[in-house]
């Protein structure tokens, strides 16, 4: 029998500390406190920790992504590092040949991409949750001053460009992206 | 019923929400807790460029400045940090940490564009320049690295498996208040039932026993591989079931209990499919079998020899026969968070080395994923052939 967790999975923030176990009334079993403090866990710590863990699940990023333009010799960017929610990549990997379940990316001129997530993501039990791209931050890696501007475009997608100071193009650049995800 | 004294530790789930922790609420809080600790920050720290001050500093290993690299400085606008190749975790062993990713932005009034360039995952160059002139410049930053430190969680690091349950026994009560209400009813009503001596008495006495208790439950369920902790090691010897470091002990746990379920019966096809079911678990999508088709009239893919040989090129020889019957294919799906490497194990070796054992010797069997095709498995694949 596989276990149905409550609520839903945390890219889609909309967990409380009631999907973890927290509620108003959480109290001791029969009121009878802890025995031993130092060994034991009491209700109230535990309903704490519920609370906690809900924010910090509304707040995390859904993914962290480090790429690489290849530009020079044009081709879909490297993604060199890739954190999801669910799975962790350190190998690199073509962006148009992405790993199931890992995000792709093609190249739309120099120093500007494409990012594409699936529609949704499952969990480890097995629970599906929509991915909806709600937020985004780009930081460009390297010595050559400039920015790097995300551009969510759909719910899965957020287009990437990277400028000199001057706003011109940047190619072969390293950028690293993080996602927020939203219900 | 998890919480306080006449639940010691450790805790045992069941469904009140008031007094307890259930299976689906452990199993979410365990399935988030992977998920944000795959992507929250490694550190964060505010820098001061022009003296190197570091005002505030947070990481996963320690927080405060006193533990934040050294700024170095390279140049005007252009500094550096390196950390250590490895720092402690809590519970003292080292863990080695790499910086893969960072965003920096300035946190002051000067129109700043900044770069960062990661060494060598240890440490992080940065460049503060006018957004306008280009000049380098002066700056107070905040920065945000993100990468290795922790090895990546499961759900079986928080105790999470995917077959997780209340339990039944002190899933609505416990043994420790079940035996205080009997040593209160014992001593009758000339003994004080309120706070003091007589109480005490009885919650230690009612602890005591809930032990027991508890120890003989603990000792039916390592009986069995499907609910052993202590003696799982023993059921993977016993079943001569393979294992790897990285197996977390869930998966090794359904593994034997597959295994076990396997070889306590007969090889009937309901006894192996579940067994396939206990060691796939979330993987599993479909088995599948052709059965009911009438012997006098066989599925389409069913060989035999002189009556319908089928094609010269796929005959065994020596009155050899095939049919649809005789083969079990199994439908599968990779679940994100299993590494490629323990997929084709779970599918290659472990559930090659149970059919192998369990199936009739006149069957063949082979697996697909869900969303692919694999030559071979069906006569699709051989007719495209």
């Amino acid at each position: 029998m596989t276990t149905i967790p409550t609520g839903a999975p945390a890219w889609l923030r909309t967990n409380d500390f009631t999907a973890y176990g927290g509620d108003l009334n959480k109290k001791n079993f029969a009121s009878r406190g802890v025995v031993n403090p130092k060994t034991d866990v009491g209700a109230e710590a535990f309903a704490r920790m519920t609370a906690d863990l809900a924010a910090v699940a509304r707040t995390a990023p859904f993914a962290v992504i480090k790429l690489l333009c290849n530009d020079g010799t044009p081709a879909a960017p490297a993604i060199e590092y890739c954190a999801l929610m669910t799975g962790v990549r350190t190998v690199s990997y073509a962006g148009d040949a992405a790993p199931v379940g890992f995000p792709s990316a093609e190249r739309n001129g120099d120093g500007d991409i494409t990012i594409t997530f699936d529609a949704s993501y499952t969990d480890p039990y097995g629970v599906i949750g929509a991915f909806s791209l709600a937020h985004a931050q780009a930081q460009l890696l390297g010595s050559t001053p400039g920015a790097a501007i995300p551009e969510p475009v759909s719910a899965t997608q957020v287009r990437v460009r990277a400028y000199t100071l001057a706003g011109a193009a940047l190619a072969d650049v390293e950028v690293v992206v993080t996602i927020g995800a939203g219900a | 019923m998890p919480f306080g004294g006449f639940c010691p530790l450790p805790l045992r789930l069941g469904p009140d929400n008031e007094r307890g922790w259930s299976a689906p609420q452990q199993s979410r809080a365990a399935a988030d807790l992977v998920a944000v600790s795959r992507t929250l920050p490694l550190a964060q720290m505010r820098v001061v460029t022009s003296t190197g001050e570091v005002l505030a500093y947070s990481a996963q290993p320690h927080v405060g400045p006193s533990f934040a690299p050294t700024c170095v400085t390279l140049g005007a606008g252009h500094f550096e940090f390196t950390w250590e190749a490895a720092y402690q975790q809590w519970d003292e062993a080292y863990a080695g940490w790499k910086i893969h990713a960072a965003i920096v932005n300035a946190v002051d009034s000067n129109p700043a564009a900044i770069v960062v360039n990661i060494n060598d995952g240890l440490g992080i160059e940065i460049t503060c320049r006018h957004l306008l002139s280009g000049a380098p410049i002066a700056s107070t930053v905040d920065i945000t690295l993100w990468g290795e430190w922790l090895p990546d969680r499961q759900i079986g690091s928080y105790d999470g498996a995917t077959d997780k349950a209340d339990s039944l026994t002190e899933g609505d009560s416990s043994y420790c208040y079940d035996w205080f209400l009997e040593m209160q009813a014992m001593r009758g009503s000339v003994y004080s039932t309120g706070p003091g001596n007589v109480d005490a008495e009885n919650f230690a006495m009612a602890r005591q026993f809930g032990a027991l208790n508890r120890a003989a439950e603990k000792l039916e369920n390592n009986s069995m591989p499907g609910t052993s902790d202590e003696r799982l090691e023993y059921w993977v010897q016993v079943l001569g079931v393979a294992t790897r470091a990285s197996d977390q002990r869930w998966q090794i746990r359904q593994r034997c209990a597959g295994k076990m379920r396997a070889a306590a019966a007969e090889a009937s096809p309901d006894a192996i499919d579940d067994a396939i079911r206990e060691l796939l678990g979330d993987s599993l999508v479909a088995i599948h079998r052709t059965t009911g088709t009438s012997l006098s009239s066989p599925p389409p893919g069913t060989r035999w020899p002189v009556i319908d040989p089928g094609i010269e090129a796929y005959s065994l020889g020596g009155g050899a026969w095939f049919s649809e019957r005789s083969f079990l294919w199994i439908e599968v799906v990779q679940p994100v968070s299993l590494a490629d490497s323990d997929f084709y194990r779970l599918m290659n070796v472990d559930l090659f080395e149970m059919l192998d054992l369990r199936l009739p010797a006149h069957m063949t069997f082979n697996w697909a994923t869900s969303d692919g095709f694999i030559v071979g498995v069906s006569l699709l694949g051989l007719a495209a052939l």
